[in-house]
């Protein structure tokens, strides 16, 4: 079982906080990035405000106009470039202990430095999901998610 | 080598940057409307602010503070509670 949280001064939607390692970013540790739960988000992404802030991007690696392997997403936030990146994900439990996946993250472009990071769907497959209003979120694995376990 | 046990921040310290943010959104929202705002994380000072991200880091990097260990970032928008994503 894996805490979300809300920030009710913030934002309205459901939180979670995974650490994050970011292929793209191999100078940079892995780093404890806060993800609006999205279920209408196809794929996770590191939004450029936080990839700056996590990660120590810059804001001209962070120009797509420069990138070889931009792809261009859209959504009702309007449209902006991602890059792909392999990243690793924990998701830390109530126990104290890390599942962590292997799988692919999506890094904005600086257009899109207003806009949180998302937990997609290729991430939020693997588990089954409980909103309780705005009281509490938690995601529970499903069986046989490709993750392995690292204590606490 | 980078490790997913011991992130940066580490859970304790992401909660307590939470803590503040969501104590002083209200005065920020004031005080710096529709801007990025760097906090020192330590006292909450605010140590630059700027509507645009790109202006605010290398505002940051000239005062020779990185944006990643020396500062929390937060948007500050009202906008934040309509957001459609």
């Amino acid at each position: 079982m894996i805490p979300g949280f809300f920030a009710p001064q913030i934002l309205p939607q459901p939180l979670i906080r995974l650490a994050v390692i970011v292929a793209e970013f191999p100078a940079a540790p892995a780093a404890l990035v806060p993800f609006v739960i999205d279920t209408g988000a196809a794929l996770t992404t590191i939004h450029a405000m936080d990839a700056i802030r996590f990660f120590g991007a810059t804001p001209a690696e962070l120009d797509s106009s420069t990138w070889i392997n931009a792809r261009p997403m859209g959504g009702i936030g309007g449209d902006i470039q991602c890059k792909p990146s392999a990243a690793q994900f924990g998701f830390k439990q109530f126990d104290g202990s890390l599942l962590v996946i292997d799988d692919e993250v999506l890094i904005g472009d600086m257009k899109s430095a207003s806009t949180p990071s998302l937990l997609g769907w290729n991430l939020l497959k693997y588990f089954k999901l409980t909103v309780d209003g705005a009281d509490s979120v938690v995601l529970e694995p499903r069986p046989g998610i490709p993750a392995i376990q690292l204590p606490g | 080598m980078a490790t997913l046990v011991r992130p940066e921040p580490s859970f304790e310290e992401a909660a307590q940057i939470q803590k503040f943010w969501e104590e002083n959104y209200e005065r920020l929202l004031n005080e710096y409307p529709e801007q990025f705002v760097a906090v020192e994380p330590s006292t909450g000072k605010v140590v630059a602010a700027n509507k645009d991200l790109a202006i605010l880091v290398y505002d940051l990097r000239d005062r020779g503070l990185d944006a990643r260990t020396d500062v929390a970032i937060q948007l500050i928008s009202p906008r934040s509670h309509s957001l459609l994503l």
